[in-house]
């Protein structure tokens, strides 16, 4: 009698639980690492926010292993390094510096980008449709937004004649913005100094260079070594008001910056994460275009440097430092 | 009538259920048919009534829930398709409301349009690019928010169809293209001053890659996804974003072919069920814009649209166990209720019947089952007394029948022992006195009167007689002690006869009795005991002597039926029909009142009936009264030891 009892009450809890089993979800915690400089705060509270709306919640599902270094480039190998030895299920690099590294670290590893650069052109993946190999993420845009700098340049200092263009060779040989920039400087007759910077301690020769070179104004375009700090107080030393391709520059001293919105876009790059831990191959997500651009300017700057930022142009800014 | 059917159904069923091989198995011992037939009776009908039940509820569940899916599903899509037209719209309107100005220069002038543009983009993020063209087709102003616009870009767009387009007055809707992978069209609207004076056109690229954003709201299960097509199958826009950035072509799903098909003002269809991108079974639904020749789709997997029946399925089968186990569990408690205590009555009445009385039941049900032990306990207690009191009984009734055995045995055993003794003692001076007489006679022959020699041979036949009777006495004697013996030897039954009757013709009435003898010639030479095959000649003769005083005794021997049959019948005075039984008992004779006129000890028919058991045969009497007796002996020809009785 008991043992039929016990059967009994065994046969109804299992199909109970076989009932409510469906429910739970495996506790299984992924690792996914961020690969950045000291600006990540902003990339980071958009990833986290994007993981969120998409059900990971830190801690609970997800670890989120940061990786940072205020020295881009020889500071951040063995941070990569690092990830890589942690496994870490995806890596999202931040900044150009930061997907060249990882490239390098990894081939296995889905390497998640979000900064804005034409990664076609760069020689980062095949295509938008395809990337083929372990790299996708949102990108810049594939064309103009070189341009739209001078633009910009012009629009705010309408005296430029001469304008420097500071850039680094990134991972292929291309520099994409440069032929916008190019294009866009032959439309509005303007003069471009090229300047190349192999590595950071270029950097101080090449805005000398734009001293002597008599340029009225300075753009600096990615991939280019060094942090924004250093950058963006070399160009106001050089009394070179100077447009950037992310906010961080502005926020540093440098006038303006027109890019793409890094919390966005760490926003959206929660969706490739998603799609990669629900075992998509980063090979066969399309890339995608940014969504969100934004105006930065910093008004100290602008008056450190003589300049009063045209009301037509301020009025578009996004955001204004003082 | 219609229950009795019921229970016949119920019980042919259970009939052929208890058949199966693992029912067989089930059933077990054979005195628990009440535990089967409980338990399949609460099967059947918790069961029963749990299965069709469930059965029902899945029916109405699944066709319910398939009604909901299609008509929530197109009502999603039609909710779809009309946030998607109005964004389309609010976009065209907004431009519009652009192109109104309360400046009469405006937008003839041109001067500062491109800051107005830029506000354009502020006010409808899906525009990209916009730009304003002169009545001429030239570009006057543009703004971008990716591209530098360096004022030497003019171009005459005159010719294309969103400019001539509009120039009639018209607002344009182009064609999907892709840049850079995203899906874009074309807007274009014309610029009046007036109404009817078109001035320019206002022509704008707008991304759609997030259009779907707008219909966000409409959402439809957890794995259901919409998206937008144009006529010619290309991907506008798709929940899974990564189909609309591969530039996929659905022209060939049989959802997309029949949505096209379709009129628009044809009657909105059901859901149909098709198969997506990836091959999975989908229930699809759509809703046409026709402005835009656009549709837009909404599908969810089969499965997830079947879930809730399968979670009906699920939990009705969970309630289905639960029932088959509390009909498990309310057969066990019967069994412990009803039948265990049953079981105990029958092993108490099982043991009464092989004898033990001391049994007592111990149930404690609390219920007539209770009452029933207690009545039980009680009855066997009575009987445990009866039988008690019954034992006593035969126990004093066998010890004094012992005591009257003992005392019979000594009593026979004190007979015989005088019998023996008395024959002995009479014997022996018979032998002498009858010895002495014949030689008395033979010595005074010629010596001694006629009289004195008649009554001296008197003397001499009542000692002989006497002494016969003493042998007779003696036979019996022996018989009775167990001590006769059968000597078997060859015998002829003539001999025999022949000697009987010339023992016995001396005794005869003079002339008025005469013996009569008759023997078949077939008989054959006998093999049996002589001595006792004369006794019983003689002993029939010397009877029927002693009863007839005149007339015949026969005697008749033949063969029958390969025995020896004897008869001896006489014309004497008979027997009484009551006395017939008796006759052959010892010390009897038929009638008392004749006991002194015809003299014997009453042993000679006694003596027939014991010897013709010795020889395994058998003697039987015929009489009437004042007519005669025939005697009857059968006896086997070859005496054989087994047939001594």
């Amino acid at each position: 009698m008991r043992v039929i009892l016990s059967l009994l009450l065994v046969v109804t809890l299992l199909a109970l639980t076989e009932g409510f089993a469906g429910a739970q979800q495996p506790a299984n915690i992924l690792r996914i690492g961020i690969l950045g400089d000291d600006y990540l705060s902003r990339p980071v509270l958009g990833l986290r926010r994007g993981l969120r709306e998409l059900g990971y919640i830190e801690g609970q599902n997800i670890i989120l292993e940061t990786r940072r270094s205020s020295e881009p480039g020889s500071g951040l190998y063995p941070l990569a390094a690092d990830l890589v030895r942690l496994r870490v299920s995806v890596i999202v690099a931040q900044f150009p510096g930061a997907l060249e590294v990882a490239m390098k670290a990894t081939k296995t590893i889905p390497i998640v980008m979000t900064y804005p650069s034409d990664p076609v052109a760069g020689g980062i993946v095949a295509s938008l449709e395809r990337p083929g190999g372990n790299v996708t993420g949102v990108t810049g845009l594939a064309s103009g937004l070189g341009g739209k700098w001078l633009e910009l340049v012009k629009e705010t200092v309408p005296e430029v004649k001469r304008v420097a263009v500071l850039w680094s060779r990134g991972s292929g040989n291309e520099v994409p913005e440069w032929k916008d920039v190019e294009a866009t400087a032959r439309a509005l007759r303007v003069e471009l100094q090229s300047l190349e910077v192999r590595d950071r301690g270029d950097l101080a020769g090449a805005f000398k260079s734009a001293t002597t070179g008599r340029a009225d104004a300075v753009i600096v375009l990615p991939h280019i070594f060094g942090i924004p700090r250093e950058i963006a107080e070399l160009a106001l030393k050089s009394r070179l008001p100077g447009i950037f391709w992310r906010r961080d520059f502005a926020a540093a001293g440098g006038l303006m910056a027109y890019g793409a919105n890094p919390y966005e876009q760490s926003r959206r790059a929660a969706y490739f994460v998603d799609k990669i831990l629900k075992g998509a191959k980063p090979a066969e997500l399309p890339l995608e275009l940014p969504k969100n651009f934004e105006l930065v300017i910093n008004l100290k700057s602008a008056k450190e440097l003589g300049l009063t930022i045209p009301p037509r142009v301020l009025a578009w800014a996004d955001d204004v430092f003082r | 009538m219609i229950l009795d059917c019921g229970l016949l159904v119920l019980d042919s069923i259970i009939m052929k259920l208890q058949n199966l091989p693992f029912i067989r198995i089930l059933r077990g011992r054979r005195r628990e048919h009440l535990v089967r037939s409980y338990f399949f009776i609460s099967v059947f009908l918790i069961a029963g009534g749990l299965i069709s039940a469930g059965l029902l509820e899945i029916y109405f569940r699944y066709s319910e829930s398939l009604e909901q899916v299609h008509l929530a599903q197109q009502d999603a899509a039609s909710r779809a398709a009309f946030e998607i037209e109005r964004f389309i719209q609010d976009i065209a309107t907004n431009m519009k409301a652009f192109t109104k100005s309360a400046d009469a220069s405006f937008p003839v002038g041109f001067d500062d349009y491109e800051f107005e543009l830029r506000r354009l983009l502020f006010l409808a993020p899906a525009i990209t690019e916009v730009l304003v063209m002169d009545a001429n087709g030239n570009i006057r102003a543009q703004a971008s928010r990716f591209r530098a616009v360096a004022p030497l870009l003019k171009k005459d767009l005159s010719q294309t169809v969103a400019f001539r387009r509009s120039k009639q007055g018209q607002n344009y809707f182009g064609a999907l293209y892709f840049q850079d992978s995203e899906p874009y069209f074309t807007v274009a609207i014309p610029i009046e001053q007036v109404p009817g004076e078109i001035v320019g056109v206002l022509q704008a690229e707008t991304s759609l890659s997030d259009i779907l954003d707008v219909a966000s709201s409409v959402r439809f299960g957890g794995a259901g996804y919409k998206y937008v097509m144009t006529r010619s199958g290309d991907l506008i826009a798709h929940s899974n974003i990564s189909l609309v950035l591969q530039r996929r072509n659905l022209a060939a799903l049989n959802q997309v072919k029949a949505a096209f098909q379709s009129s628009p003002d044809a009657p909105r269809l059901r859901a149909i069920v098709a198969y997506n991108t990836e091959g999975q079974k989908v229930f699809s639904s759509y809703a046409l814009i026709p402005n835009l020749d656009w549709a837009v789709f909404i599908e969810r997997p089969t499965n997830e649209a079947y879930a809730p029946i399968y979670a009906s399925l699920l939990r009705t089968s969970i309630l289905l166990l639960i029932g088959l186990g509390v009909a498990l569990l309310a057969t066990l408690i019967v069994r412990r209720r009803v039948v265990r205590p049953l079981e105990t009555l029958r092993q108490g009445v099982e043991r009464i019947r092989q004898g033990d009385l001391t049994t007592r039941l111990e149930l404690k049900t609390g219920d007539e089952i209770e009452i029933l032990a207690d009545e039980f306990n009680e009855m066997a207690a009575h009987l445990k007394q009866a039988y008690t009191g019954l034992e006593q009984k035969v126990a004093e009734r066998t010890l004094a029948l012992t005591i009257a055995n003992t005392k019979l045995e000594e009593a026979s055993q004190h007979k015989s022992q005088f019998l023996a003794n008395v024959n002995h003692e009479l014997r022996t001076p018979m032998s002498a006195i009858i010895g002495y007489g014949r030689l008395v006679l033979r010595a005074t022959e010629g010596q001694i009167s006629q009289l004195q020699r008649e009554n001296l041979q008197d003397l001499l036949n009542n000692a002989e007689r006497l002494l016969n009777q003493i042998d007779s006495l003696l036979d019996f004697a022996k018989i009775e002690a167990g001590k006769m013996e059968v000597r078997v030897e060859p015998v002829s039954v003539t001999e025999v006869i022949h000697w009987a009757t010339s023992t016995i013709e001396p005794t005869l009435n003079g002339g008025s009795v005469r013996i009569i003898r008759e023997i078949a010639p077939d008989i054959p030479v006998l093999n049996t005991d002589r001595e006792k095959l004369r006794q019983i000649v003689l002993n029939l003769l010397d009877n029927a002597v002693k009863f007839t005083e005149q007339g015949e005794i026969k005697i008749f021997a033949s063969q029958q039926n390969g025995a020896l049959r004897l008869i001896v019948s006489d014309m004497g005075i008979g027997i009484e029909k009551e006395d017939l039984n008796e006759i052959f008992d010892e010390f009897h004779q038929g009638d008392l009142s004749s006991t002194k006129k015809y003299q014997g000890t009453g042993l000679g028919l006694a003596i027939v009936k014991k010897f013709a058991n010795m020889l395994g045969g058998e003697v039987a009497v015929e009489s009437e009264v004042g007519k005669g007796s025939v005697f009857t002996v059968m006896l086997p020809l070859n005496y054989h030891e087994s047939v001594f009785v």
